[in-house]
């Protein structure tokens, strides 16, 4: 007799009382069940020892009181908790859930899980510069050190506490140099002698805000856009011992990179590179990503180290370009864009009245208003023969089938780190599910017996009858659709509650887009290419 | 994530189980004016612990249970207050306006209430309001002073002369925009307001005493609810409720990092039976008794001698008698969490959400704080050795016990087990239909993903859950 209800936030409710909590079993449980099974004690017994078994754990004892042990619990634990607590939040912020994006709209929460978000972008940066620190601390000293689940002491560089880190007014950067001994006693010793000084330019793809924004493109606030830049790398020798001649056949015993800003060098190095303890060679790599003037600046996202060390800064260069393009690689941040509440219309169409075009024409062109999804390789490819219902994902495995043609190839972006080829997870799909559909050059969708992929190269293979295998990129295969570089002839795309395809009929470009026809659909629940993903 | 959804709304409920049977209602009754409200009528406020309890009981078994709790809140009515300066809308579910008189929905029924019984009945939910208010701020009233002692004494070598951490809370964080000092530190610095909602919903709403949607500022209050903080004399789970709603204390993401049905709990004043059996308090149990020698299972089997389904007799001395004990554990208890637990806690929330992490128990923070306060009682007895003499000797093993359980943490951690979801596709017929009713009857709609609720509903099934809902019907 109970009425019927469908909400599914009261469904929740019940939930959240019945325990779902629960399903892990809880430590002083698990200690409890030891000592009963395995020493043999009573229920009583062993309720005293779960308790001692924290104090153990977490406490020191001094003059008879018993101290919380903060040092218990590394830093690196703290942080993954935070990290755990961001994805809490970018759950309930992901513009792709309607259920939390409707609930935090209904009760304006957004603004306030947005600063929770900045409280802890504020912690991870924090605590991780002191990881960083401890790690280059390590490295430069050559120690190895694994903190295991029993070791109940973390200690962090300088004593410093979680609070002492955590206060802004602690000038951690001050506090805790990623510097040399050697190098900084060289330089007050006015010793530091410079072997090499190479200007090298390096081309990346860059952020920067849209001019465009709101009024032509309201979606994207910022657009990426391709740059070169200038990279000093200067090679110094710590010893002033020799003549001129002698020095410079000095291998290197410290190396700076600086990166260019508006014409100059910035002040700081992005990248010192730094000899360990008894070693021959520069090693130790201290990474900054940030440009002068922008957050993070003077503090690394990186240290790492190099195997068999640098010999000189040209080896940067012949070795390690990609230490040098890390620079400009920082992950860029998914932007998250509400979708636009689209008015629902109804539109009726009788059985034999003239039907106007399924496509909407626009002399601009149509774009997909997304315009990061595509970050180099983030997409899973599949294929739709002419004689198969639907497209099949392509998998690295060789596998036979009937001799068949290509009727196009489509790529399903997904958000980059999400997916894992070992565990099977397909990945994310990015913010809109963007789907491109690519039609193959003719000379290779025909007589096809097998299309796959080398997941490491990334190459896609086709075996066709009476060929050699072709393995090439992919868009090796696809066809120009404007006559130039290979592009998807369709895109298709989700924004508010409906989907869309854009589709270039004609093979020319429109003013701002390659695409002049545009058709709506309803957006399915669950992307399926197999159902959804079908050329209309 | 589910898990997360899942813990959205967070409800207090009656432990007396839910009723489920329909029952025939009297016919319509017309309230005149009156100075005290319909809900309210013709209750006691016993004075004695026991006779409070008794009195409970009584209106529980009153209570129909066949909601009428209205998918929409439209044409109900709503009253808008300011309570400690906050605009409040109070929503009276199943509440019509009729001319000047107030039309009723119950169950099976409709009353009419004349113009002044409708104003008594709005004037006790403001004055509860106001009330519980007040008592869940005054509970954390110090929080704020005590998290910043902790965190000055742990830093305050590196304030200047005579600089306190206090006068550096609003200071601007640099590099991050709207971030101040008071942000990053995690101090919530409260006020009244801060417990107050935006939307209170009174009236028959659900299969709960209260509800609380995190971080929505939107509580429910259920007249059941009300009637046993009136016989309680003091709006007990309405201030419950209102600790849900700070979300400077329980908002997102905080709220999922500890045991926040505990924290809420601490703040009731609990009768002994609300001590002895609410599932919200079984930490608390467990600390009595291994802290504090008490077994609140026994005290309960004691007073009850034996469950019989249509009433259970009561000990009444007995009863009184654990009461007294209960009232001296639970100050304990309640002093140890406000005074010493919740400041360290927030002072060191990075540590002790890390902590709770590491252990898989939102609670084990308070646990370890408890610890370090109390030493044991629970093996103490004549003619044995104290506790704590036991513990010494048997240090050794508990160290190698509580690395064991360590590492099988941190092993199931590196090879979790996946969720165990019954094949749906190999049940017959009619327990697909079973199962289906019963998602239906949990409001879980057919797109949601099942594989929490199967997971909770064969936990119940283990835990022997639903034989006791048999039996508290």
């Amino acid at each position: 007799m109970r009425k019927k209800n469908n909400s599914w936030l009261w469904g929740a409710a019940f939930l959240g009382v019945l325990g779902l909590s629960g399903c892990k079993e809880p430590f002083d449980a698990k200690v409890m069940k030891i000592l009963q099974a395995k020493k043999g004690y009573t229920e009583e017994q062993a309720l005293v020892g779960a308790g001692q078994a924290l104090r153990w754990r977490y406490m020191v004892e001094k003059d008879g009181l018993f101290l919380f042990n903060y040092n218990a619990v590394p830093l690196e634990d703290k942080v993954k908790k935070i990290r755990g607590m961001q994805r809490t939040l970018n759950f309930w912020l992901d513009p792709r859930n309607d259920r939390t994006r409707r609930y935090l709209d209904l009760f304006k929460q957004r603004e306030y899980l947005e600063h929770q978000e900045k409280i802890l972008e504020y912690k991870v940066d924090r605590f991780n510069h002191v990881i960083l620190y401890a790690q280059f601390e390590r490295l430069m000293r050559k120690q190895h050190v694994s903190f295991s689940p029993v070791m109940k002491e973390a200690p962090t560089p300088k004593g410093l506490s979680d609070l002492e880190i955590l206060l802004p007014q602690t000038n951690l950067t001050k506090e805790l140099p990623f510097n040399a001994g050697y190098v900084e006693s060289a330089k007050s010793r006015k010793q530091l002698r410079e072997l090499e000084n190479i200007i090298h330019s390096i081309t990346f793809y860059e952020e920067e805000a849209n001019p465009q924004y709101p009024h032509i493109d309201p979606h994207n606030k910022t657009r990426l856009v391709r740059q070169t830049r200038d990279l000093q790398i200067i090679t110094y020798s710590c010893s002033d011992v020799g003549n001129e001649e002698e020095v410079r056949t000095r291998s290197a015993d410290y190396i700076e990179v600086f990166r260019s800003k508006n014409g100059a060098w910035e002040e700081t190095p992005a990248i010192k590179i730094f000899k360990s303890q008894g070693s021959e060679l520069p090693t130790v790599v201290v990474l900054d990503k940030d440009r002068a003037g922008l957050r993070g600046h003077g503090v690394p996202d990186l240290v790492s180290e190099l195997e068999g060390g640098l010999m000189s800064g040209k080896m940067l260069l012949t070795h390690h370009e990609g230490l040098l393009e890390a620079l400009f690689t920082k992950p860029v941040q998914e932007k998250r864009v509400l979708p636009v509440e689209v008015p629902q219309e109804v539109k009726i169409v009788h059985v034999g009245e003239a039907v106007a075009s399924k496509y909407v024409l626009s002399e601009d062109g149509w774009k997909v208003p997304y315009d990061r999804y595509n970050q180099g390789t983030n997409y899973t490819l599949w294929v739709k023969y002419v004689d198969d219902k639907t497209p099949h994902a392509v998998s690295p495995e060789l596998a036979l089938r009937k001799v068949s043609e290509i009727e196009y190839v489509a790529k399903r972006f997904f958000v980059p780190g999400t997916r894992d080829v070992l565990q099977g997870r397909l990945g994310d799909d990015v913010q809109g599910r963007v789907v491109e559909y690519y039609k193959v050059k003719p000379e290779f969708a025909k007589s096809v017996k097998a299309a796959y992929i080398d997941e490491g190269t990334h190459m896609l293979k086709l075996l066709q009858h009476g060929k050699p295998l072709s393995e090439n990129s992919d868009e090796f295969f696809f066809v120009a659709q404007d006559g130039k570089d290979p592009k998807p002839y369709m895109i298709q795309f989700d924004e508010g509650e409906r989907r869309f395809s854009i589709v270039d009929i004609d093979g020319k470009p429109q003013k701002k887009s390659l695409y002049e026809a545009r058709e709506e659909f309803a957006r399915p629940h669950d992307l399926d290419l197999r159902q959804d993903g079908v050329v209309r | 994530m589910k898990k997360r959804l899942a813990i959205a709304a967070l409800v207090a409920l009656p432990f007396f189980g839910a009723p489920y049977i329909f029952r025939q209602s009297p016919a319509q009754v017309v309230y005149a004016d009156s100075s005290q409200p319909h809900y309210l009528k013709h209750l006691k406020q016993p004075k004695d612990e026991v006779q409070q309890i008794l009195e409970v009981a009584r209106v529980v078994n009153t209570f129909d249970g066949a909601f009428g709790a209205s998918e929409f809140i439209a044409g109900n009515i709503e009253e808008k207050v300011k309570v400690y300066g906050k605009d409040v809308t109070i929503v009276f579910h199943n509440y019509v306006q009729d001319g000047e008189d107030v039309r009723y929905f119950r169950t099976g029924g409709i009353d009419v209430l004349k113009k002044g019984a409708f104003e008594a009945v709005k004037q006790d939910i403001v004055a509860t309001l106001h009330e519980a208010a007040e008592d869940a701020y005054k509970e954390h009233e110090h929080l704020s002073k005590r998290i910043i002692a902790i965190q000055e004494k742990a830093v305050g070598k590196r304030l200047e002369n005579s600089q306190k951490l206090e006068d550096l809370l609003d200071q601007k964080v640099k590099g991050y925009e709207n971030l101040i000092v008071a942000d990053v530190l995690g101090v919530p610095r409260l006020s009244r307001v801060d417990f107050v909602p935006s939307q209170l919903h009174v009236g028959p709403l659900l299969d709960a005493l209260g509800i609380t949607f995190i971080n929505s500022e939107f509580v429910g209050y259920d007249w059941l609810a009300r009637q046993i903080d009136f016989v309680q004399g003091r709006p007990n789970i309405l201030k419950h409720e209102l600790v849900h709603n700070c979300r400077k204390l329980q908002g997102i993401p905080t709220i999922y990092e500890y045991d926040a049905e505990f924290h809420a709990s601490m703040v009731m004043d609990h009768n002994a039976l609300w001590f002895m059996r609410h599932s919200y308090l079984n930490d608390a149990r467990s600390l009595a008794k291994v802290l504090f020698g008490f077994d609140a299972v026994k005290a309960f089997n004691d007073s009850r001698k034996f469950s019989l389904l249509p009433g259970s007799p009561l000990d009444e001395n007995k009863m009184a008698d654990y009461a007294k004990k209960i009232n001296l554990v639970e100050k304990e208890i309640h002093d140890t969490y406000f005074e010493k637990f919740l400041p360290e806690y927030i002072a060191n929330l990075s540590f002790w959400t890390a902590v709770n992490d590491d252990l898989n128990d939102k609670n084990a923070a308070f646990k370890i704080c408890a610890w370090a306060y109390y030493q044991p009682t629970l093996l103490d007895g004549k003619g044995r050795e104290s506790t704590v003499q036991w513990l010494r000797k048997n240090q050794k093993v508990i160290e190698e016990a509580a690395k064991e359980a360590l590492e099988e943490i941190q092993k199931e951690r590196e090879n979790p087990q996946p969720i165990m979801v019954p094949d749906v596709h190999h049940f017959s017929p009619q327990e697909k239909e079973l199962v289906k009713s019963f998602l239906k009857v949990m409001g879980v709609s057919d797109d949601e993903d099942l594989a929490p609720v199967l997971k909770v509903v064969q936990q119940m099934s283990k835990d022997g859950v639903f034989d006791r809902l048999r039996f508290y019907r």
